[in-house]
């Protein structure tokens, strides 16, 4: 299938805004952490170059603090890495479910300013496709999910291979109202969908999306 | 002089918190907008030092409600925006003097609160 799509293109380039901004001011707060946690050891070491005596527990709380956002920062740029890498070919194999959780954890930003939780599970299920569409498509998904819910719900994210299509489910106890009726899709977002010959079904508290586990 | 820090990043406010109490700065924190507002009912605050993006309430939005009811308390945004012409042109639409960018430099920051005061002495 033909992978060169000006409009297709345009909005997977969006996503990759959305998600670096999102990315930076994640790191920003790391940074910011790393900077005032090195600033209170440093402030430490000059009362205790002055004769006052510093408890050893002050200490150690601040060195883990520090290295608690050294690895919270890993993570961060090893899920942008990973991202990053989706554009190595145009079209690419990968689990499913880990790719949809990958994009859960990007958009975990965003979904943490409304305290909403996405809880994912681990599948087998393999999709062979454009993957930055995949997950454009996934992303922007989720950022309606996160833009119309209200505050401190929970979303369930079930990734499964039925046959040779690849069905994920979002399941709300509350209902995904404006999801299901297909209010998003629109625009790029019903391109990016023609292009993965996804289909989208309202179910009693849950949307489906269902699409080809191999683009072709 | 009293100041509240409010911001989502718990591990941020304290250790802030912490920095400015050992420069005398007697400070309190609190990790969104509604604890911010009962932190401010129980006790007096000077100056307050808000995260522009929180869950609940934005910086601005728990500016505005802290204004209502204590109207001489002064203010100072942080942000993690990425770039600093970004967020002076929202800062400035928003008419807010007194803002830093993510890492926060201690001594621009106690400049900031001493400006402050100095501003409002004047």
């Amino acid at each position: 299938m033909e992978r060169e799509n000006e409009t297709l293109d345009a909005a997977s380039l969006q996503v990759f805004g959305m998600i670096s901004a999102a990315v930076s001011h994640d790191l920003k707060n790391v940074l910011a952490i790393i900077n005032e946690s090195a600033g209170l050891l440093d402030d430490l070491a000059l009362r205790a170059s002055k004769g006052v005596e510093i408890p050893a527990d002050r200490l150690s709380v601040t060195t883990a603090r520090i290295l608690k956002q050294v690895k919270r920062g890993d993570m961060v740029l090893k899920n942008l890495n990973r991202f990053a890498h989706t554009t190595d070919a145009p079209i690419l194999q990968s689990n499913a479910a880990e790719t949809v959780s990958l994009m859960v954890d990007l958009a975990g930003r965003q979904a943490a300013m409304k305290e909403l939780i996405f809880t994912t599970a681990p599948s087998a299920g393999l999709i062979r496709t454009c993957l930055i569409y995949f997950e454009a498509f996934i992303y922007l998904l989720l950022r309606q999910i996160i833009e119309t819910l209200p505050r401190k719900e929970t979303v369930e994210i079930a990734v499964a291979q039925e046959g040779g299509r690849i069905v994920i489910r979002f399941i709300n106890v509350n209902g995904l109202p404006l999801l299901a009726d297909h209010c998003f899709v629109q625009g790029q977002e019903r391109e990016l969908m023609t292009w993965l010959k996804a289909e989208m079904e309202a179910a009693p508290g849950a949307v489906n999306v269902r699409l080809p586990a191999d683009v072709g | 002089m009293k100041v509240l820090l409010v911001d989502d990043e718990e591990e941020l406010v304290v250790t802030l918190a912490e920095r400015l109490s050992l420069r005398d700065i007697d400070t309190k924190w609190a990790l969104n907008g509604e604890d911010a507002l009962r932190l401010a009912e129980a006790e007096h605050f000077d100056l307050a030092i808000l995260d522009m993006k929180m869950p609940k309430m934005n910086g601005l939005q728990l500016k505005a409600e802290l204004q209502k009811k204590w109207p001489n308390m002064h203010f100072i945004f942080l942000t993690g925006h990425g770039s600093e012409e970004d967020f002076e042109a929202g800062a400035s639409a928003a008419g807010e003097d007194y803002y830093l960018i993510k890492p926060v430099n201690i001594q621009k920051l106690i400049a900031k609160i001493h400006a402050s005061f100095d501003a409002a002495e004047k």
